[in-house]
């Protein structure tokens, strides 16, 4: 028999993206409704789909990612071993927290040093840090490797720009181009990760964004912070 | 004539439906304020709790768009000619800026503190020399750290 696979998500979204939109997102891609959708952002974990094959747990994450949500692939403890997977409705968030590194034994509380890290996956696969105050909490610097940046250029999207026109006769909030920017700084800050990977580091530490427009109709989103290597 | 009858039209909608939205908008922004009153956000670059009760941080930021009626941008222009407080683009910015902290922390979602926030904002979307604030970004950016109770 092959190995099975749990589908969870805790309700983590990605840095930049708009929790309204990532729900709207999910919603279309599960094909749920609003209480379906309630149920995954509880907060705690919760169990898209138990007991999956690989592929389709893959399908799974690729759909997430897709709408701008982390979720987690975890394998199947035999039957017969104690399952550490969490329930649907968990009734206690701490005792299933999931960033305990030795799922099988696990503690009422989780140890004084450890830090529940939300991690930005990089695209070796890899894990990365990222905060914008000088440290990351409950974990020392060891390596300091210098400033990394990311940037990019983008202009604005010609329906969009029309339809902007439009709207900026009676005020209120532009839509198109709010999604068209945080599209674009997380694209500068997926660049500025990249620099990190490669230097080897596992965290950005004080990270900054900045916005400029550079030319007629086009807007650069600036992003750096210092990466550094944490334990 | 016609091009005074369509500035009026534009004006007199622009009034209309500007004021409108823009009330709609404060008081949903109100609301949303009121709700997540429990989650501070905080400029300081660090809370005074001990380093082993944070549970979680992450960067979590939030942004909008806000662009400016055709009314009040006619406004500030007559007021760009005598000089003085431009209200009209106060309201924006201001509104701008409530509702990037507020997606902000929306995207905390269950975090205790957000610090070290800091908000930008940019003008996008210059047109022209004359009408150079369009339409004007605010960016919110912080650390939410989730503190074990």
């Amino acid at each position: 028999m092959s190995d099975r696979y749990t589908v969870v998500f805790d309700g983590r979204i990605m840095p930049g993206k708009n929790a309204d939109m990532v729900k709207e997102r999910l919603k279309s891609a599960l094909k749920t409704d609003d209480q379906g959708l309630a149920r995954l952002f509880t907060g705690s974990p919760v169990a898209v789909r138990k007991s999956t094959d690989q592929a389709t747990a893959e399908k799974y994450k690729k759909v997430f990612a897709a709408a701008g949500a982390f979720c987690e692939i975890r394998k199947d403890e035999p039957p017969g071993a104690p399952k550490p997977e969490p329930q649907a409705v968990s009734p206690e968030p701490q005792a299933s927290a999931p960033a305990s590194p030795e799922p099988a034994d696990p503690p009422p509380a989780p140890p004084a040093s450890q830090v529940k890290m939300h991690y930005i996956t990089t695209s070796d696969g890899g894990k990365m840090v990222i905060t914008n105050i000088e440290t990351v909490p409950g974990r020392t610097v060891t390596e300091h490797f210098g400033l990394v940046s990311g940037s990019t250029i983008r202009a604005k999207h010609i329906g969009r720009d029309f339809m902007a026109g439009l709207k900026n006769l009676v005020g209120g909030e532009l839509k198109g181009y709010t999604q068209l920017l945080q599209e674009s700084r997380q694209q500068a800050m997926d660049r500025m990760v990249e620099e990190a990977r490669l230097m080897g580091a596992n965290a950005i530490v004080n990270v900054r964004f900045s916005t400029s427009s550079v030319a007629q109709g086009a807007a650069e989103l600036y992003a750096y912070g210092t990466a550094v290597k944490v334990q | 004539m016609i091009d005074l009858i369509v500035f009026l039209i534009l004006l007199a909608l622009g009034y209309g439906a500007g004021t409108w939205a823009e009330k709609r908008h404060y008081r949903s922004i109100a609301q949303r304020e009121e709700a997540t009153i429990n989650l501070p956000a905080v400029t300081l670059k660090s809370v005074a709790v001990p380093e082993d009760k944070i549970r979680a941080s992450r960067l979590v930021c939030g942004s909008a768009v806000i662009s400016v009626d055709y009314f009040k941008r006619i406004l500030a222009g007559l007021r760009n000619i005598f000089g003085g407080k431009v209200k009209s683009y106060e309201s924006l910015v201001d509104r701008a800026r409530r509702e990037a902290v507020l997606r902000m922390k929306e995207m905390a979602g269950d975090a205790t503190v957000i610090v070290n926030v800091r908000i930008e904002t940019a003008a996008i979307g210059k047109q022209s020399k004359r009408k150079n604030i369009g339409c004007l970004e605010a960016v919110a950016y912080g650390t939410a750290l989730t503190v074990e109770k």
